[in-house]
């Protein structure tokens, strides 16, 4: 009982959202021509029914599930999301190699946490910028697939 | 170069040894044979590496081959595919857990030999067992997949519909012991593939108003979000864990006492190969069923079935032989159906699509050099296994105390990279961070990521099928006709009943032995 406290209904919550998803692919396929949406509305319906068992299988017969094996996971994987979406907005204003330096090094050493000394945090950074240069001089000049740059000494 | 090797097939038993023989010179090409051992010693490494899967090494590679030669770039990922499913041993023996839940079975024997000072026994056992299961593996992929390939060729729009659903009904199974949800989430994949401008009548859906996604959904993008990012939150929960590997030495003598032991049991080795690559081919199943199933089986029919669990080679042999034969196998049906039976083969699918490949019959025929070469790649990948893994498991295995701090950010930059690459487009990035995120969440509520990818893939086949099988009912004034009546759909049909009852039915009859009620999980779920 202790266990089920702290965990999830999982069905009843993926029922909710896959009924939400059924309902937003009903809602945009109105105007679809009779051959370019009769899939989509196949599919809409099987959602729909798929959602509404789910709900049926949570009240009946209901999987709880813990999101996070330990709740102080919780900022952690909260913070290597937030740092991923502010890495992928900077990347086309700092270019791909000051960006991907500064994200690996410092979520590298945020995650440490409790081990964090010096050392390992100079170690970690050295990773991450030679890792972003290797990446970028790999892809750049080895595959010719060009990476984001802002010309810094015209090399990155 | 693309031409030839299958072609020739069907009419001159002596052209299809050139083509065999021009395939090989492919391969043997020394870049080819240099990226080839590098995707194995790569795999080895991802698959020895607790929370790295196959299916996220081979997503996280793909963006490598992208200016390579199709030979070279799928040879490398056959390279990794096959090297993988043998790294996965070095943690199941050194520190009984399982590199990827292919190797559950290898624990069973493996880590018992390490507790009675015998690991290298152990490893010896998994590298030979590996490069045995490739090989027998890789020798029924050679002989299998041209004809099933060439029997889709009298496959029209209503067997493909039905091959597409039942391929839809059996990836039900992946999701970790819910058929519901598994549908559920190959349901979510079929609506994801529909974004873009429809096949057949143009219409523009789901595009929201951007541009980039009038073209559908970009499925590297979809394979390094569903498979890559998920793995990467899952990792940062466990990134408090500590290894401890058991110490031992090389004896020169071990390497001929193992592998003169397991050559004296032929039986042991190809059941366990047969059974690999059976499992292989099945779509929804994965090495771990392969390698649980041989395990059982040599338990079985061995004359000391008591001398298992407490450390015997056999054991290892029989798990890792079967789960190495799983790799072939599983192209079995996508090289020759376009079907990807598991998350892994998806992502092949992904790289083949990428090179301008696209499986079926056309494969064997107009892409027949470079599809020869990448089975190929299997059978020589199993080889340098062997040697690899038998003198640089001790080495290689270091890579397990590679910091999960340092790994995370290390593979989230690669994943931004792959994504960005394919079409120079932030957008992709976006898209890859948003069904990362749908990945984790739905990992978190019970569904499998590989679910929603499979659907995602067989969307369009089902579509396409589905939209030309209405025409074809409009025009013969029949669509029940069309649909239900000829044999090939009978049968698939037939199949998918099978397939969709067969698990609501185990389940069900697990409910009644279990008594029921409401379960609490962890969600800790793996892609293979």
């Amino acid at each position: 009982m202790q266990q089920r406290k702290n965990a999830l209904n999982s069905d009843i919550w993926s029922g909710v959202i896959v009924l939400v998803v059924a309902g937003v692919g009903w809602w945009e396929s109105r105007g679809f021509s009779e051959l370019g949406g009769v899939f989509v509305r196949w599919v809409v319906g099987a959602l729909a029914m798929l959602g509404l068992a789910l709900l049926v299988k949570g009240v009946v017969s209901p999987e709880y599930r813990r999101a996070l094996a330990d709740r102080r996971d919780l900022p952690a994987v909260g913070i290597v999301l937030a740092s991923l979406v502010a890495y992928v907005a900077l990347v086309p204003v700092v270019g791909f190699v000051l960006a991907s330096s500064a994200f690996a090094s410092g979520l590298a050493i945020t995650l440490l946490g409790d081990r964090r000394t010096f050392r390992r945090s100079f170690i970690a950074s050295l990773v991450g910028i030679g890792v972003s240069i290797g990446l970028y001089v790999v892809f750049q000049h080895g595959f010719s697939v060009p990476l984001p740059r802002i010309g810094l000494w015209g090399i990155f | 170069m693309a031409s030839g090797a299958g072609e020739s097939d069907d009419r001159h038993g002596g052209m299809k040894v050139e083509g065999y023989v021009e395939a090989l010179a492919t391969l043997f090409m020394w870049h080819n044979v240099a990226f080839m051992l590098l995707g194995v010693m790569a795999g080895v490494v991802v698959g020895c590496l607790p929370g790295l899967t196959a299916t996220m090494g081979m997503a996280l590679l793909i963006p490598f081959t992208f200016t390579m030669t199709p030979e070279t770039g799928l040879v490398m990922l056959g390279g990794l595919y096959v090297g993988a499913m043998y790294g996965d041993a070095i943690p199941a023996i050194l520190l009984n857990t399982p590199g990827t839940p292919s190797a559950i079975a290898t624990t069973f024997d493996g880590y018992p030999l390490s507790r009675n000072g015998q690991a290298q026994h152990g490893l010896v056992a998994a590298a030979f067992g590996s490069a045995v299961g490739g090989v027998i593996g890789a020798l029924l992929l050679l002989t299998l997949t041209a004809p099933l390939a060439r029997a889709a060729l009298a496959f029209g729009p209503p067997e493909y519909f039905w091959m597409g659903i039942f391929g839809l009904t059996i990836i039900a199974t992946l999701a970790s012991g819910s058929t519901l949800k598994g549908m559920t989430g190959g349901a979510l994949g079929l609506l994801l593939s529909a974004i873009g401008i429809s096949p057949i009548a143009g219409d523009m859906r789901f595009t929201f108003g951007v541009p980039a996604f009038q073209g559908g959904v970009e499925l590297i993008v979809a394979l390094i979000g569903f498979f890559c990012v998920p793995q990467v939150f899952q990792m940062v929960e466990e990134r408090r864990m500590r290894y401890k590997l058991v110490e031992y030495k090389e004896s020169p003598g071990v390497v001929r006492e193992v592998i003169g032991a397991l050559v004296r049991k032929p039986i042991l080795l190809l059941r366990s190969a047969v059974i690999g690559t059976i499992v292989g081919i099945i779509p929804g199943a994965g090495g771990n069923i392969a390698s649980l199933v041989s395990y059982n089986e040599a338990v079985r029919w061995d004359k000391e079935p008591e001398k298992f669990g407490k450390g015997t080679v056999d054991g290892v042999a029989a798990s890792e032989v079967a789960n190495n034969a799983v790799a072939p196998g599983a192209m079995v049906p996508l090289l020759s159906l376009g079907i990807p039976g598991s998350p892994a083969a998806a992502v092949i699918l992904g790289a083949l699509l990428l090179h301008g490949l696209r499986p079926g019959p056309g494969l064997f025929t107009t892409f027949g050099a470079v599809t020869y070469t990448f089975i190929f790649a299997f059978l020589f990948g199993a080889i340098a296994v062997f040697f690899i893994g038998m003198w640089g498991s001790r080495y290689l295995a270091r890579w397990i105390n590679v910091p999960i701090p340092l790994l995370v950010p290390l593979i989230m930059v690669i994943t931004v990279v792959g994504s960005f690459a394919i079409r120079n487009n932030i957008v992709d990035v976006g898209a890859m961070l948003l069904f990362g995120v749908v990945g984790y969440v739905t990992m978190k509520l019970g569904f499998h990521p590989g679910a929603i990818v499979l659907g995602l893939i067989l969307g369009p086949i089902i579509e396409q099928g589905l939209v030309q099988s209405l025409l074809m009912g409009a025009a013969t004034g029949s669509v029940w006709g069309v649909l239900f009546t000829r044999p090939i759909s009978i049968v698939l049909i037939a199949l998918s009943v099978v397939s969709l009852a067969w698990p609501l039915w185990a389940s069900y009859a697990k409910r009644r032995r279990d008594g029921g009620g409401a379960s609490v999980r962890c969600s800790s779920a793996k892609t293979h």
